[in-house]
């Protein structure tokens, strides 16, 4: 059975997602208040769909102190024009992001993604990586598209790697950055976005549609999987 | 000549004393035109005001002035006063001469009471002003913070409950009720969805007008909002066809991608809205000179007259790319069908280097 917490102050808010989420066979706490939700968390959910506004306090402090203890997925709902807001929770450790509003489809769409992701990160390590046409062979580090052999610089191939090992969860430009520039890099945010077009015109079928490598805007990217 | 001349005289006008966009001219002549006056009408109350009040009400205007118009005109006047007071009104009158050498203390103490009372009253003016320009900066951030509260306020306020309704409206959508409920249902969570759409519109607008969102410019790649305003327009596109056609040599453009993707969101929805289901729809993005140009064009009844009605859709659209020093323009295709288009002016791209293949 699959806890899901969800602290969010909107009591109608609250009860959609319920209903969504007990349709699909998860059991659903409730928080209403931050430091309710901090200690429902101490119950060791699965899974967490926070609110950011809360009446008292930042959920982005949930989300730190929720870090330490426990790798489960952390699904954030956020407004439109809150890019800031979103990138400062994803840079603190959350997984996911909901726009207000969102629909039944959207938010259980999300969920199964990120519960998929935490069944297959306890499973060991499958070195052969499949989407679309593409397949990435992370052991003999090649990459091959429609069965023809791809030859990717180091560092689209290190960026490819790296949005594979993250699929399913939105990283920020500054997460990517970090991960394959290394840290102190004085790469901007353009030199991102160009890899990830390159990338994107060798992988994708069309890559001003792309169906894998997903830009999400203002606050970075996510590969798409399933 | 004389062409040239005139606008000389004029400048000589308008330069010497002009300061701070403002011209400097007028409090002068105010205070010239103040010690005629006071002199004309003593003059002409012939005699009944005794001189050492003339003296005072000269002292007045002084005093006056300065209050009214600071430091240059008050000293101006305090010198005026002096001389005219001793060529109208002290014997021998009509010349500088002066018969009792007692008159010439009531000049200088009137001239030091002139200048003194001029510097006091023009520095209470300088500090009066000060004053008033402080209480009105903190008037003016007052209201902005206000506006801020309101707009953040308002828009949580908005979209609680819309998030509430769309969701629990949804809920009931998938929950197979017998007809006619189910339209219903569903009648009501597209209702609700549009809703929801328009108070985004409608706080963005806002947001923009009142400068509460400031521009978050970096180089982007066109294709990125592109891809990412048709993913999120992709339920109400219902398998309709797509064309894009993006120009290979397009540059990085700055412009705030939230705002852009908005945009080609915006007139995507137009196009879907306004044309039979079904019917396709073409984005095109080339390279005009110093700018890009972006269209999106459908195959629809076009604008209805060829007159575009602008809704909130497209006055946002209107704000943002002129915000970004573009432009939009809307017009009917002669073969049929709407183009909607606007241009990003291209800067200064920075340049990414190629990177060496892998062995």
């Amino acid at each position: 059975m699959i806890r899901v917490l969800i602290v969010e102050d909107d009591p109608q808010i609250r009860r959609f997602l319920r209903m969504a989420l007990e349709g699909e066979g998860c059991t659903v706490q409730e928080a209403g208040r931050l430091d309710v939700g901090k200690a429902a968390a101490l119950l060791g959910p699965d899974l967490v769909m926070l609110d950011l506004g809360l009446p008292d306090g930042d959920g982005l402090e949930f989300i730190a102190a929720f870090r330490k203890r426990s790798n489960a997925p952390v699904v954030v709902i956020s407004a439109r024009g809150q890019e800031t807001d979103k990138v400062a929770a994803l840079d603190a450790g959350a997984d996911d992001y909901l726009v207000k509003p969102f629909g039944v489809a959207e938010l259980l769409a999300r969920v199964r993604v990120q519960l998929r992701r935490q069944v297959s990160a306890g499973t060991p390590a499958d070195s052969l990586f499949r989407f679309g046409e593409v397949e990435v062979d992370l052991e003999r580090r090649t990459v091959t598209r429609a069965g023809q052999p791809l030859r990717l610089t180091p560092i689209e191939y290190k960026l490819l790697t790296c949005f594979i090992a993250h699929a399913g969860r939105v990283l920020t430009h500054r997460q990517i950055l970090r991960e394959v520039w290394g840290p102190g890099h004085g790469e901007g945010g353009h030199t991102l976005r160009v890899y990830v077009g390159r990338l994107r015109h060798r992988l994708e079928a069309d890559p001003a549609r792309p169906r894998h490598l997903l830009t999400e805007t203002g606050v970075g990217y996510r590969m798409e999987i399933g | 000549m004389s062409a040239v001349n005139q606008p000389n005289r004029l400048s000589f006008l308008q330069q010497a004393p002009c300061h701070g966009g403002r011209c400097r001219v007028l409090p002068y002549l105010a205070a010239l035109l103040a010690c005629i006056l006071v002199t004309a009408l003593l003059w002409l109350s012939d005699d009944k005001v005794a001189v050492a009040n003339i003296d005072m009400l000269y002292l007045l205007t002084v005093f006056l002035l300065a209050l009214r118009f600071g430091r240059g005109p008050a000293l101006l006047a305090a010198f005026l006063s002096v001389a005219l007071f001793d060529f109208f009104f002290v014997p021998p009158h009509y010349t500088f001469r002066v018969a009792d050498s007692q008159y010439l203390i009531t000049f200088a103490v009137m001239l030091a009471v002139a200048l003194i009372t001029g510097q006091l009253a023009a520095r209470a003016r300088e500090r009066l002003r000060f004053v008033e320009a402080a209480q009105e900066a903190r008037l003016q951030i007052d209201a902005e913070r206000l506006r801020n509260s309101i707009l953040a306020s308002l828009s949580h306020d908005l979209r609680t409950p819309l998030t509430a309704l769309v969701g629990l409206a949804d809920t009931l959508a998938l929950a197979r009720l017998p007809a006619p409920h189910d339209e219903t249902a569903r009648a009501l969570r597209d209702q609700a969805k549009d809703l929801a759409a328009l108070v985004d519109n409608l706080l963005d607008l806002a947001r923009l007008t009142s400068g509460n969102r400031p521009l978050r410019k970096e180089w982007q790649l066109l294709e990125d909002v592109v891809g990412t305003a048709i993913h999120l327009l992709e339920p109400a596109l219902a398998g309709r066809r797509v064309e894009v056609r993006l120009a290979p040599d397009l540059p990085l453009i700055e412009f705030d991608a939230v705002l852009v993707e908005r945009v080609l969101g915006n007139l995507l929805d137009n196009a879907v809205r306004y044309t039979p289901a079904g019917s396709p729809i073409r984005i095109e993005a080339r390279r005009d000179g110093d700018r890009v140009e972006v269209t999106v064009q459908d195959a629809g009844p076009g604008f209805p007259d060829g007159r575009p009605r602008e809704g909130l859709g497209l006055t946002i659209c209107r704000a943002i790319v002129e915000a970004h020093g573009g432009g939009l323009t809307l017009a009917n295709v002669p073969a049929g069908g709407a183009r909607a288009g606007f241009s990003l002016p291209i800067g200064n791209p920075p340049e990414v280097g190629e990177e060496a293949e892998a062995a």
